[in-house]
């Protein structure tokens, strides 16, 4: 199924309303968790809960989903660029470098891997944009660029989460062994979502968190020119940049840059996990774990692949 | 099953423990076990799907081939499900084995072809005669001579000539040089049916046409497409239907019926007389049809009645000629039995023939004639007479009759009536006669002449000549009003009435009498009476010109009431009857004469010869011999130990003053 945008006959019934109440109930309860536990991605939890909630709901108010999130999902990517961190200024341009490519190795690791074992292209892509750059929103917003199959974005979630949980349990504990002090950038520059990047040094105090977010705003900005590159290479005819991408760029420059309001910040995240339980609501179990272990080992590669990068520069006193 | 998830399982419980382990050793927060939980949860989910896949595959597979069965238990279904597909399967491997070893008795060679090698072979040896074993690795053309993967093929083995057919690289090949030969045989006698002359009609079983040869077409007239469909009837005469239909009977029940002489008829209803063949045609022991071939023997039935004709004819001429030859054998007999001299003259002259009246009139033997001059026949001063006659037949005159002379062996000159007719030979046949009718004038015992009418008032002396007439073969004939009985002479009567007193009628009557021996005798008296003079007058008058002129008889007159005047008139028209004064009675005479007309050509008559001749009993000839030798006009003289009659000098003397 593709996502297509067609205002003029959405049509605003009375269901579609209670439908709209419910997303936007799971989209609050993903923040609300995720507020709780940075670690609990709010995307992830709200996707999660739009899957349950899906087994048990019928193809009616899947319909009635589609309908909504053929609105809602450019709205809310739009708005999602209020929570992108602006990279700060005083970062080392030599750590820029190396998050850059460290970056391009799990991006081309992974997009390499998936493709070897067997997963479609778009699948890759998603893969390799999610563990490379900023998890699940990327994923989120390449997504409406690429219109791939549901179960591959929701395999691409579910093995993205998995694997960066994964990581963010076991960074601290290596890091504590080997460079303490070098976390923040282990965890900034390979660990695919901002909260896991935020949960995994938050073991070694505040400052690292921001040390660590700090890197994993240059990847973040990664995603403006992967979002081009994806139009360029997705335009059927000629090359166009869909509105909400230059839109997200446009609040995600204009946050940064002059600050955002709390309030746009909660409610932009909440409206973009609102619309991840939208299409976990619409996504078939079945298709996706028919898909198999692939997307879980081709971003495990991708972690390794990174983390031994990571070890090899430390090794090599480059970090 | 097991032993996939066992280890999923293990290694999921592993990471888990591990992980749980890290966490609680290094004193990591405790909502980190969560994300133990949710790892624990993704790394099953997405293994059980990885374990599961094909369970799901094989499920949506037979879901979407409705292969399914319905069941609460997905698993046992699906066990349930495949196990009727595999029993399916084998079902269809039994029937694909069948149809191999069907195959296989057919004459096929099938074969699987890899780049230009043979890959896979079954049943060469039908084809190539050589085992699968063999083919396989062998190339296409050390096999086919011509490789046409989609059509006819030459190859190299015990048949030369298959049929390919191809399904990707997998071929069959079929022997197909039976077909060959018979679609060679098939043209041969495709080719000998068009143009055989004899009309080939194929038949089906209600003996309607399904084939029909050129030959039937020549024959009949009629075009292949205006007969097939149509009956076989169609060229069978209506009066030979029923024989048709038991030809067809005995062709089913014998098989074939051969030598049916029949008529049929063409498109323009000429009648062919053909020769027919009908054979039944049988396929795998069923009557399918009929043959019927047909020779057109018209011609020869035609000839061999024209030579039965023929021989009709030669026959009839045969027939003619032997009839014709008893014909000349009984007129040669006739001729030489026949009471008339006759001979017969070449063109130089020369006697040629010569019969036994003629050697008695003229004296001359045949041995001694034949070859001489005919002139030797004729007096002096008539010498030249067979000139003239030669002459005149060279004229074109046809027939020559007249009265002549003739001069015996023995010197005397006789008279004749001589009838010549030319010959072939440019000879001439002559027919003698002695002058009869002068000698027959000369015998009445009245003066009386053929041709004439006489006119007289006796009527005994009437009837009397009319007896006279009659005995000497004349027809009698009397017209009168007197009864038949009256005349006492077997006569043929004319009874006058006042119906039938019709003088055109009566001068019809006499006038047409038949031959030219008639002796009429006419009443006149009634017709006088009834005061019929002039009538009467008349018919005499046109009966004695008619008479006169056509000689065919006498006619006696008489009137015993006619007036003086009407005598005077009749006498004027008619001859008077004079009796001839004879010493010798007529029975006597008639004797005489008898013998001196035999003895005229050299015979004796004896008493019974006499007796023979004249219907008389011995003792009257006796009597009048007496009287006749008594008056010695004849004598009787022994030859031998038989006594002849013999006319004397003065019996001849009176003969021929008589006469």
């Amino acid at each position: 199924m593709r996502f297509e945008i067609d205002v003029k006959k959405f049509t605003y019934a009375k269901n579609d309303i209670k439908i709209l109440a419910l997303l936007i109930m799971l989209g609050a309860i993903g923040f609300a968790v995720n507020t709780i536990d940075s670690g609990l991605d709010a995307l992830f939890i709200a996707f999660f809960l739009g899957i349950v909630l899906g087994h048990f709901t019928g193809n009616e108010e899947r319909h009635c989903v589609n309908r909504i999130l053929k609105i809602m999902l450019p709205i809310a990517i739009a708005l999602y660029g209020f929570n992108i961190y602006t990279p700060m200024l005083s970062i080392n341009p030599e750590k820029i470098l190396i998050t850059i490519a460290i970056s391009l190795t799990i991006f081309l690791s992974v997009y390499i891997s998936s493709l070897k074992l067997g997963n479609t292209r778009d699948l890759s892509i998603l893969l390799s944009c999610g563990t490379g750059i900023c998890g699940l929103s990327a994923i989120a917003i390449i997504s409406s660029i690429m219109k791939p199959k549901k179960y591959e974005f929701s395999s691409a979630i579910i093995a993205i989460t998995v694997v960066g949980l994964i990581c963010t349990v076991f960074y601290p504990v290596i890091a504590k062994i080997l460079f303490p002090e070098k976390l923040y950038l282990l965890a900034g520059s390979t660990l695919p979502q901002t909260g896991l990047v935020k949960i995994s040094s938050s073991v070694f105090g505040n400052e690292e968190v921001e040390k660590a977010l700090s890197i994993k705003s240059i990847r973040i900005a990664m995603i403006a020119v992967v979002a081009f590159l994806i139009s360029f290479i997705y335009s059927e005819k000629r090359f166009y940049v869909p509105w909400f991408i230059v839109a997200f760029l446009t609040t995600a420059f204009l946050g940064s840059y002059f600050g955002t309001a709390e309030f746009l910040r909660i409610f932009s995240a909440t409206l973009f996990a609102s619309t991840l339980a939208g299409i976990g609501m619409t996504v078939d179990l079945k298709e996706i774990y028919r898909v198999g272990l692939k997307p879980l080992i081709a971003v495990s590669i991708g972690a390794i692949t990174s983390f031994t990068i990571f070890i090899l520069l430390w090794l090599g006193g480059v970090v | 099953m097991i032993s996939r998830i066992a280890p999923i399982l293990v290694a999921t419980s592993s990471i888990s423990i591990l992980m749980t382990y890290v966490i609680l050793s290094n004193n990591l927060p405790l909502s980190f076990l969560i994300y133990v939980i949710i790892i624990t949860f993704g790394i099953g989910f997405f293994a059980f799907g990885s374990t599961f896949k094909h369970y799901f595959e094989i499920k949506e597979f037979l879901e979407n081939r409705n292969l399914l069965i319905s069941s609460k238990n997905e698993l046992k279904a699906i066990e349930i499900s495949v196990k009727n597909l595999i029993e399916e399967l084998d079902k269809t491997k039994n029937s694909f084995k069948s149809i191999l070893s069907a195959i296989s008795e057919l004459d096929v060679w099938i074969f699987e072809v890899e780049g230009d090698k043979i890959v896979k072979s079954m049943f060469s040896e039908n084809i190539l005669g050589i085992k699968d074993s063999e083919t396989v690795g062998k190339k296409i053309e050390d096999i086919f001579v011509k490789f046409n993967p989609n059509g006819e093929s030459e190859v190299r083995g015990k048949v030369k000539i298959v049929e390919l057919k191809s399904s990707g690289n997998i071929f069959i090949a079929r022997n197909i040089e039976r077909r060959k030969n018979l679609e060679r045989e098939l043209a041969l006698l495709k080719t000998v049916f068009e143009h055989s002359i004899d009309a080939i009609v194929l038949l089906d079983l209600d003996s309607k046409i399904v084939s029909w040869n050129k030959g039937a077409e020549l024959m009949f007239g009629y075009k292949a497409e205006e007969v097939i469909g149509k009956p076989f009837t169609i060229i069978v005469p209506q009066e030979f239907h029923e024989t048709c239909r038991k030809n067809f009977k005995k062709a089913i029940l014998e098989g074939y019926a051969k030598d049916i002489e029949s008529i049929r008829i063409a498109k323009n209803g000429e009648k062919i007389i053909v020769d027919q063949t009908l054979t039944s045609i049988y396929n795998e022991g069923e009557l399918i049809g009929f043959v019927s071939i047909m020779r057109d023997i018209t011609k020869r039935k035609e000839m061999e009645m024209k030579l039965l004709e023929t021989c009709d004819e030669l026959e009839r001429k045969t027939n003619d000629l032997i009839s014709l030859q008893r014909e000349l054998e009984y007129l040669a007999r006739i001729v030489e039995t026949s009471n008339d001299a006759i001979y017969s003259v070449d063109a130089e002259g020369k006697i040629k023939s010569w019969n036994r009246t003629a050697e008695k009139l003229l004296g001359w033997k045949r041995e001694e004639i034949i070859g001489k001059d005919s002139s030797i026949l004729l007096p002096e001063e008539i010498k030249n007479e067979t000139a003239v006659i030669m002459q005149r037949i060279r004229d074109g005159q046809r027939e020559l009759r007249f009265e002549t002379r003739r001069l015996t062996k023995g010197g005397e000159i006789i008279s004749v009536d001589v009838t010549v007719s030319p010959l072939d030979n440019s000879g001439f046949s002559v027919i003698l006669r002695p002058i009869t009718d002068s000698l027959e004038k000369r015998m009445f015992r009245f003066n009386v002449e053929r041709g004439r009418t006489y006119f007289t008032k006796d009527i005994y002396q009437a009837i009397e000549v009319l007896k006279d007439l009659k005995s000497f073969g004349y027809n009698a004939v009397i017209v009168s009003r007197r009864f038949p009985e009256e005349f006492k002479i077997d006569a043929r009567f004319y009874w006058l009435s006042d119906q039938s007193m019709d003088f055109e009628g009566i001068y019809d009557f006499i006038a047409t009498l038949e031959g030219w021996r008639n002796a009429v005798l006419i009443d006149l008296d009634y017709m006088l009476i009834k005061g019929k003079f002039n009538e009467a007058f008349t018919l005499i008058q046109k009966l004695r010109d008619i008479y006169y002129i056509l000689n065919k008889g006498i006619i006696i007159v008489h009137s015993a009431v006619i007036s003086k005047e009407g005598e005077a008139l009749l006498r004027a028209e008619c001859l008077e009857i004079k009796a001839k004064a004879s010493a010798i009675p007529p029975e006597a005479f008639e004797i005489l004469k008898l013998v001196y007309t035999k003895a005229r050509f050299g015979e004796k008559l004896s008493i019974k010869d006499i007796m023979i001749e004249l219907g008389v009993t011995r003792n009257t000839i006796k009597k009048r011999l007496s009287y006749l030798t008594e008056k010695g006009l004849i004598r009787v003289v022994k030859e031998g130990r038989e006594k002849v009659i013999e006319i004397t000098d003065e019996g001849k003397a009176i003969v021929i003053d008589a006469i």
